[in-house]
């Protein structure tokens, strides 16, 4: 049993429970979701895995450096101590990853432009490619982030043209597409085979 | 914006981009503002949206006369202002106002009861358009219609400006209950539902000298649009739930009657008059954020509810003059 920790300080949390749950089926991981609200839930729910959903980037920073909820200080510390910690974070949640402001650098190896890829009438949806899946990926993009700088050019596991559109650091990946409104779990998959070696390497 | 990328590959104001973005509002707050300012105080209070319109509701109700869309040059500074998605009113099924609205850049349109209607038979085609629309709704009925229309968001109706949460009760407890009474339904009983929803689009009927009815409509001929009613009916009928994401919205005043709402099982509210017409706007915006984001949990709700002054004051829904709910077909 793999317990997943959904970030949900607001965004399109819904989804991805829908995409763990077949990413489930598909590869026989039973997984739990614990839904992460406060610093406290994050400590009682012994996760082998994060995702940080899609959202407003500027809403989760203020409900998740509430003093009410405090989890993304806590997660933060928590990321940073465990760096083989799966993580998936998309559009928003890439943008939590890459621009912490926690005073530290990026969890993630990159930075990213908030809305880089302009409003909603400019949202759009192309085939991508994932290094990381080894395949061509359905790219959904909604007033999407871009990433504007990495550390290491190895990092890129996903691209559209020339831009980079999926970074990994660790076992941290981030995302500026919404793979969870696909039908393709790949990246749900990937994140549940490497919570289950993660928690192996706990026990 | 994109560079370095064939734009002939890319696929623009496609459904799974509108119903996403709406998506991406899930458990948020989206405020009314009338101005950069306010729109900076609802981004900063953490609003996942804001609604760019000249009055608030309470006011267009207080001042009469016929509301219309807000000038340009208002909407354009705001989305100038603020960096979180910009939604702006057009009339119901007023095509010039919508088309206006997508030149502008706006990320959704909210065709809404709150301006004075266009179209006394239709609502707009939505499927035309680029950009998503939230419409209302008062039942199942006139939700399905919506989005059969191409509505990628529906917002429960409530009574705008009146600070009264009643109506939007009311609103969320008939959708939710019409959804699980026909859920257990036989074909039969389901094909009945459907002539009931078909129903709202035969409005041009009540007002013809020879009782025609159209076959053909803005959203394509009759025919089409019920398989699109059925297409629709059969995604609640799956999914136990509206098959968009469906605020809550027409007199939330209070931290708590955002938490109320959350219980009801709504994705997020809409607050109009609430914020801006309370005596500390920036308090009341902050609380209903916080209690809408922990509306599980009693005691922060509470402290939400310590961080409020005086809300907006409340009018008794039966002594309106006009019921802004009972707009729209």
């Amino acid at each position: 049993m793999i317990r997943v920790g959904l970030v949900m300080l607001q965004g399109a949390r819904n989804v991805h429970i829908e995409a763990l749950e077949k990413a489930s089926k598909e590869s026989g991981i039973e997984v739990e979701i614990k839904k992460l609200r406060t610093s406290n839930d994050l400590f009682s729910s012994k996760i082998d895995a994060v995702i940080i959903p899609g959202g407003e980037s500027t809403t989760m920073r203020l409900t998740g450096n509430s003093s009410k909820s405090g989890l993304i200080p806590s997660l933060l510390r928590f990321m940073r101590q465990n760096p083989q910690l799966p993580v998936l974070g998309t559009c928003a949640g890439a943008i939590l990853l890459a621009d912490p402001r926690d005073g530290k650098n990026s969890l993630i190896g990159s930075s990213i432009i908030r809305n880089g890829y302009g409003r909603q009438n400019e949202s759009f949806q192309t085939e991508i490619y994932s290094k990381l899946l080894m395949r061509n990926y359905p790219g959904i993009f909604i007033r999407a982030p871009k990433f504007s700088s990495i550390e290491d050019s190895n990092s890129v596991i996903a691209t559209f043209g020339k831009d980079i559109v999926g970074v990994r650091k660790f076992n941290r990946i981030a995302l500026s597409f919404h793979p969870e409104l696909s039908h393709d779990n790949g990246f749900h998959r990937w994140l549940l085979e490497q919570a289950i070696i993660y928690s192996e390497i706990l026990a | 914006m994109v560079t370095n990328v064939d734009m002939s590959q890319l696929l623009h104001g496609t459904e799974l981009l509108k119903r996403g973005f709406a998506k991406m509002q899930e458990g948020g707050v989206i405020m009314d503002v009338v101005n950069a300012e306010q729109a900076q105080l609802a981004e900063d209070s953490g609003a996942v949206a804001v609604m760019a319109l000249e009055r608030v509701p309470s006011d267009i109700r207080a001042d009469g006369g016929v509301a219309r869309m807000s000038h340009p040059n208002m909407i354009m500074e705001i989305i100038d202002t603020t960096s979180i998605p910009v939604m702006a009113k057009s009339r119901i099924g007023h095509e010039g106002e919508a088309r206006i609205l997508e030149s502008l850049g706006v990320d959704m349109i909210d065709e809404s009861e709150v301006l004075t209607p266009a179209d006394p038979f239709f609502h707009i085609p939505k499927k035309d358009y680029n950009v998503p629309f939230v419409c209302g709704c008062t039942n199942l009925g006139e939700a399905v219609r919506r989005i059969a229309e191409g509505a990628a968001m529906i917002r429960t109706k409530g009574e705008a400006g009146t600070g009264n949460v009643v109506s939007a009760i009311q609103h969320s407890r008939l959708v939710s209950n019409e959804i699980n009474a026909l859920c257990n339904s036989t074909a039969d009983e389901a094909n009945a539902a459907v002539d009931k929803i078909m129903e709202g689009f035969q409005k041009l009927k009540d007002v013809s000298e020879f009782n025609i009815n159209p076959s053909i409509t803005p959203f394509g001929t009759m025919e089409d649009l019920r398989n699109d009613v059925v297409d629709v009916f059969n995604e609640v009928m799956k999914q136990k739930r509206l098959p968009v994401v469906t605020f809550s919205a027409g007199g939330i005043a209070t931290p708590a009657d955002a938490a109320l709402l959350m219980k009801h099982g709504m994705d997020g509210v809409f607050v109009g008059s609430g914020i801006f017409k309370s005596n500390n706007p920036k308090m009341t915006a902050d609380a209903i954020v916080l209690a809408t984001h922990h509306y599980q949990d009693a005691k922060i709700v509470a402290e939400a509810s310590e961080m409020m002054g005086e809300p907006m004051p409340g009018l008794e829904i039966g002594n309106l003059e006009t019921r802004y709910q009972d707009r729209g077909y």
